[in-house]
């Protein structure tokens, strides 16, 4: 059977919001790589791209507002057009946090401090594989996945912290490069942002395909 | 105790029922009674012989009968369709409600004043009884019953039948004889039926225009006899088989209005339920 | 919208029954091989906008009209109308095929009301397309025969509309046409509205605002005999330039 205009409103806007998550993992992905090898050109290039994810955000919040206005969805498609309302904020949100940390690379010069980049790393590894999980939960509509990414959260703010510590020390020690480790302290931020708001995409991805509301609350095994 | 008023109340409406049947099953019983005995052979192939001899039949009236009424059908069907189509097609128009304060003027009329007026008009200046002005008078009869009747079978075609004919872009001569006519075929043929079944029973205008013949006739501009009028004459007549033979003629006649109406009747029926099926 | 073409054009258009003025100088252009919808509160003058289109409104004693109302530049008002009609198709509110027609007799009246005769095989293909273009063709393929009055509800609408459509019109006019039909009939007319408008224009004149969302690309907004306003239907209900129309689409009246 033929698609009528709201399965082809909501096939088009899912594709949307596949193509400006994609969008957002691109770009942490080379702002990440640009940061850690001072590559200021890809970090200047990043931070113009950055205008894609904007206006992914623009049109699919007005398609979401046409499908509402237009053909009052209910149950699972009500709660996929609210759900991806907001997750496209956070989604771009991590754009944003991507274009922040370009443009630490820019202001960065080309010192290094072997722990910190190390940790920085990790870090960023981490977020790297908790973004691509929750992409892949929301895709394959898989709750259990969407609660794997929210669990990561505690781990990226442990990581996150320890990184806060050792660079402060490291501030503390000595006043020569003290740019380039406020940056690195700025960046892990960055990074850990990226972390909220991909656990909030997870939480929305649950809200939508589980029907559940699990925000501002610790996700335990089940629903309860 | 509300049970008990149902069944009372519906006792009572079936007394009543029964009390207005009451006349007709009577008048059927009775004519049956009365006249089946004289109906035979002669009956239907003499003609009436002259006061005072014994025998005869009805033959001349029965024929006239079927000439007067087949006269006035031919005049009175379509000018009272003609004229019921025009009162549904111009509903609110002044000549439209002229018209039909007419029809209903007409109605009113007692059979016998028309009687008397086609007397004046035709058989005076004819100088004759006639079969003709006897068709006349029932004519007069006929058109406005049957023009009420068609225009109320022409109304109750939906009028979104109508326009969905014009938005085919149907004219209105074709939307009114293809649909509408079509749709309400059935509603008037009954109507005629009906019409014509009213007018066969006339008698006093009869008597005043066609007169009645004792002799078999079937010329058209002269006195003719029918049944109703024949039936009148046998009923005074001091001869018993004579009026033995009124009464078979009262059968015959009550017959033919029975089968003319319960025919219209069975028509609209099935139309209607082909209709809804 | 300017790029789209325009097929009907209203200009400084009105109507009235005896003296009652039902159309206030309506001017509006309905776009070509779209769906155009008409809401408003009873009594707006969207049906009677709707039959001012094919001439159907001067029908009832004392109407008249008076400015422009064009069908592809020509003047609806200085044709003949019944030229007019043959190149308009009307779907009522209550499904009306004649009752005296078979089914392949009601798709071909168009034809047959208007004195002209086809081929055998001319009148079986158009008899054949129209029911499968309305959907129709499928259930009663094999009671051609059968009177228009035997189907269900909606399915004597697909009727109706391949009755329409036999006549290879360029509009399609819809008078609610989905108001005497259950829910299941209301989608598959729906569906049916949506997939004729790439091969004809079509108006549809609805109470019902979220069939309007529904079904129509444009929105006309009525009220009172005028035109409130006239636009995408995405824009008419997320953000409507006038705030009557807000009031009435967010059912503050009407």
């Amino acid at each position: 059977m033929e698609m009528r205009g709201k399965e082809t409103l909501l096939f088009n806007l899912n594709q949307d919001v596949i193509q400006m998550f994609n969008f957002a993992i691109e770009s942490i992905y080379h702002a990440m790589e640009a940061f850690l090898s001072h590559d200021k050109m890809t970090a200047q290039t990043i931070i113009q791209n950055d205008v894609r994810i904007n206006t992914l955000e623009n049109k699919i919040e007005q398609a979401g507002l046409n499908c509402l206005a237009l053909y009052q969805p209910e149950a699972k498609d009500l709660r996929y057009v609210v759900g991806i309302l907001k997750m496209i904020t956070d989604i771009e949100r991590v754009g944003d946090l991507a274009v922040n940390i370009s443009q630490a690379t820019i202001d960065i010069n080309h010192y290094e401090d072997e722990i910190v980049k190390e940790n920085i790393q990790s870090l960023y590894r981490q977020i790297i594989e908790m973004v691509q999980l929750a992409l892949d939960a929301f895709l394959a509509k898989d709750i259990v996945k969407a609660k794997q990414v929210i669990k990561v959260d505690d781990l990226i703010d442990e990581m996150t912290n320890t990184i806060f510590k050792e660079t402060l020390i490291k501030i503390c020690g000595q006043n020569q490069h003290i740019k380039h480790y406020i940056q690195n302290l700025l960046v892990s931020r960055h990074l850990e942002r990226i972390g909220d708001h991909t656990t909030n995409i997870a939480e929305h991805t649950i809200f939508i395909y589980g029907g559940v509301n699990v925000k501002h609350f610790h996700v335990k095994d089940d629903y309860s | 105790m509300r049970k008990l008023k149902n069944l009372i109340m519906t006792g009572l409406l079936a007394l009543a029922t029964l009390i207005c049947l009451l006349p007709l099953l009577l008048l059927l019983y009775y004519v049956i009674k009365m006249g089946i005995s004289s109906i035979n052979l002669d009956f239907f192939l003499n003609n009436p012989k002259p006061m005072g001899e014994a025998g005869g039949g009805m033959l001349n009236s029965i024929i006239g009968t079927i000439i007067v009424l087949a006269m006035a059908s031919l005049i009175g069907i379509p000018i009272g369709l003609v004229t019921g189509i025009y009162l549904a097609e111009n509903k609110g128009t002044k000549l439209a409600e002229w018209v039909r304060l007419a029809t209903e003027v007409l109605v009113g009329i007692p059979s016998i004043v028309i009687g008397i007026l086609v007397y004046g008009w035709l058989v005076k200046s004819m100088k004759t009884f006639s079969a003709f002005s006897g068709s006349i008078a029932l004519t007069i009869i006929m058109i406005p019953i049957l023009a009420r009747s068609t225009e109320e079978v022409l109304l109750m075609v939906p009028h979104t039948l109508k326009e969905a004919a014009y938005a085919l872009g149907a004219s209105r001569w074709k939307t009114q004889w293809m649909i509408v006519m079509k749709t309400a075929m059935g509603g008037i043929v009954s109507a005629i039926l009906s019409s014509i079944g009213r007018i066969a029973g006339e008698t006093a205008p009869l008597l005043f225009t066609a007169f009645g013949n004792q002799f078999f006739s079937t010329k058209l501009f002269r006195p003719i006899s029918t049944l109703p009028i024949q039936i009148f004459t046998y009923a005074r007549s001091p001869n018993i088989v004579q009026n033995r033979m009124a009464w078979a003629g009262s059968l015959l006649l009550v017959g033919m209005v029975l089968v003319l109406n319960m025919s219209a009747k069975w028509i609209g029926y099935v139309v209607l339920k082909r209709r809804n099926k | 919208m300017n790029s789209e073409e325009t097929t009907i054009r209203a200009k400084e258009f009105s109507a009235w029954y005896g003296d009652f003025k039902v159309l206030k100088n309506i001017s509006l252009s309905i776009p070509t091989n779209y769906v155009t919808a008409v809401i408003g509160p009873s009594g707006c003058g969207k049906t009677t906008f709707v039959r001012c289109i094919n001439r159907l409104h001067e029908l009832t004693p004392g109407a008249k009209v008076t400015g422009e109302l064009r069908l592809n530049e020509k003047n609806i008002y200085q044709t003949d109308p019944m030229q007019i009609r043959r190149t308009i198709g009307m779907v009522f509110q209550r499904p009306n095929p004649f009752p005296t027609m078979t089914i392949a007799g009601n798709v071909m009246a168009g034809y047959t009301l208007n004195g002209i005769r086809l081929k055998t095989s001319e009148y079986k293909e158009i008899v054949e397309d129209s029911l499968r273009k309305a959907a129709l063709w499928d259930e009663v393929k094999d009671k051609l025969n059968k009177y228009g009055t035997e189907l269900s509800g909606g399915q004597q609408q697909r009727l109706c509309i391949a009755r329409a459509i036999a006549t290879k019109p360029t509009v399609i006019l819809f008078d609610e046409p989905c108001s005497a039909l259950d829910p299941i009939a209301t989608g598959k007319i729906e569906e049916l509205i949506r997939e004729l408008r790439s091969h004809y224009t079509i108006i549809i004149v609805t109470h019902n605002m979220q069939q309007a969302g529904r079904v129509a690309d444009f929105t006309a907004f009525f009220m009172m005999g005028e035109l409130i306003e006239f636009d995408r239907t995405e824009t008419v209900f997320t953000n409507p330039a006038k705030s009557l129309t807000e009031d009435y689409i967010t059912g503050r009246f009407g």
